[in-house]
C-alpha cells in the first residue's frame, strides 16, 4: 500500500513540476514573430486569449514591405503558419487561432546584415 | 474476529457521525424537571384548595405582566428549540471524515484530506499546477474540478483514473467525477 503511493510523484527524472508563465509565453510570441518578419519585438504586440480551452494569439506588428514582394494577405499567412508550428512546438500548447492585424508599414532597412 | 469487526463498526460509526448524547441528556434532564414539577403541582392542586386558586392566580398574573408580544417570542423560541431537536433526532449528523478497515486498523480520514489526494494526483496527471485543480468530497462520490492550461488539452481517462487510484491508495473506492472546465487558463 505504502508502495504504490510512493511510486506517482517520482515519475519521470524526479519530482517537481515546470511551469511556463503568461510572460515567458508572450515573450516567445514576440520572438517568433520577430525570427518569421524581421519586425524588432518592440513593434510587436501580442495578446492570448482563451477560446474553449484552446489558445488564441493576437499579434499587432507593422507589415515589412522589403524586395520580396508578395501581398499583404500573403505576408501574414506567411507569419501565421510559421508561428502555429514554431510557437506551438516550442511551447508545447496548441494554438487554435492566430490573428494578425497589421497597423502599419515598416520599410526594411536597407544594407542591413541579416 | 466477527467480534473485531463489530467493533469496529462501532467506532467507525461513532468517529463519522456526531454523537447526540449531550442534547438527548439535556432534554431529559428538562423534561424530567418539567414532569415532576407538573406532578407535584397537580397532586398539590388536587388536594389543597387554597393552593390552587393561589396558582392560577399566579399564572394568569405572569401572563399578564409579560404581555402579549413576550409570550409569543417565548412561543416561538420554544418551536425553534422543538424543530432543532426533532432535526437532531431525524438527521444522521455526519461529520466530514470517511472510514475505512485496512487489515486490522479502522482507519477515519477527513475528507479534506481525502479531496487533496486527489486533487494533488489529479494536478500531477493533467499537467497543471495544483492551483488550478479542486475537489470536494460527497459522502460517496469525488468531484475533481479541473482548469485546463489554454491549449493543452487534459486527458480525462487518465486523471480519472489517478484521482481514483489516490482514492483506492487512501482505503476508499468512491468513484471518481472529473468536470474540466471550459475555459482554461493562459499560463
Amino acid at each position: 500500500m505504502t508502495s504504490t503511493g510512493a511510486e506517482d510523484h517520482t515519475q519521470g527524472p524526479g519530482p517537481g513540476q515546470t511551469r511556463i508563465e503568461r510572460r515567458a509565453l508572450e515573450r516567445l510570441a514576440l520572438a517568433v514573430a520577430r525570427d518569421a518578419t524581421g519586425t524588432p519585438t518592440n513593434a510587436i504586440a501580442v495578446a492570448f486569449a482563451d477560446e474553449q480551452g484552446a489558445l488564441r494569439a493576437t499579434l499587432t506588428l507593422p507589415v515589412t514591405i522589403d524586395r520580396s514582394g508578395g501581398t499583404l494577405a500573403e505576408r501574414g499567412e506567411h507569419l501565421r503558419t510559421t508561428f502555429l508550428e514554431r510557437f506551438g512546438s516550442l511551447s508545447g500548447r496548441s494554438v487554435h487561432t492566430v490573428d494578425i492585424r497589421f497597423d502599419g508599414i515598416r520599410r526594411a532597412q536597407t544594407g542591413r546584415v541579416q | 474476529m466477527s467480534d473485531s469487526t463489530q467493533v469496529y463498526r462501532r467506532v467507525m460509526r461513532r468517529e463519522t457521525h456526531s454523537p447526540r448524547s449531550v442534547s438527548a441528556v439535556i432534554a431529559a434532564i428538562v423534561l424530567v424537571l418539567v414532569l415532576l414539577a407538573a406532578l407535584v403541582g397537580g397532586i398539590w392542586a388536587a388536594v389543597d384548595g387554597a393552593f390552587r386558586a393561589t396558582a392560577l392566580k399566579a399564572s394568569s398574573q405572569v401572563f399578564e405582566t409579560l404581555g402579549n408580544s413576550w409570550v409569543v417570542a417565548i412561543a416561538v423560541l420554544l418551536t425553534v428549540v422543538a424543530l432543532w431537536l426533532i432535526l437532531l433526532a431525524i438527521l444522521p449528523g455526519r461529520k466530514r471524515r470517511h472510514a475505512t478497515v485496512a487489515g486490522r486498523v479502522a482507519l477515519v480520514i477527513d475528507d479534506g484530506v481525502l479531496a487533496d489526494g486527489a486533487a494533488y494526483r489529479a494536478a500531477h496527471a493533467a499537467g497543471v499546477p495544483r492551483d488550478q485543480v479542486s475537489a470536494t468530497v460527497a459522502r460517496n462520490r469525488v468531484d475533481v474540478r479541473v482548469t485546463p492550461i489554454s491549449g493543452v488539452s487534459v486527458n480525462q481517462g487518465a486523471v480519472t483514473r489517478a484521482a481514483a487510484e489516490e482514492m483506492r491508495i487512501l482505503g476508499s473506492n468512491m468513484p471518481v467525477n472529473l468536470h474540466v472546465e471550459d475555459r482554461g487558463v493562459i499560463a
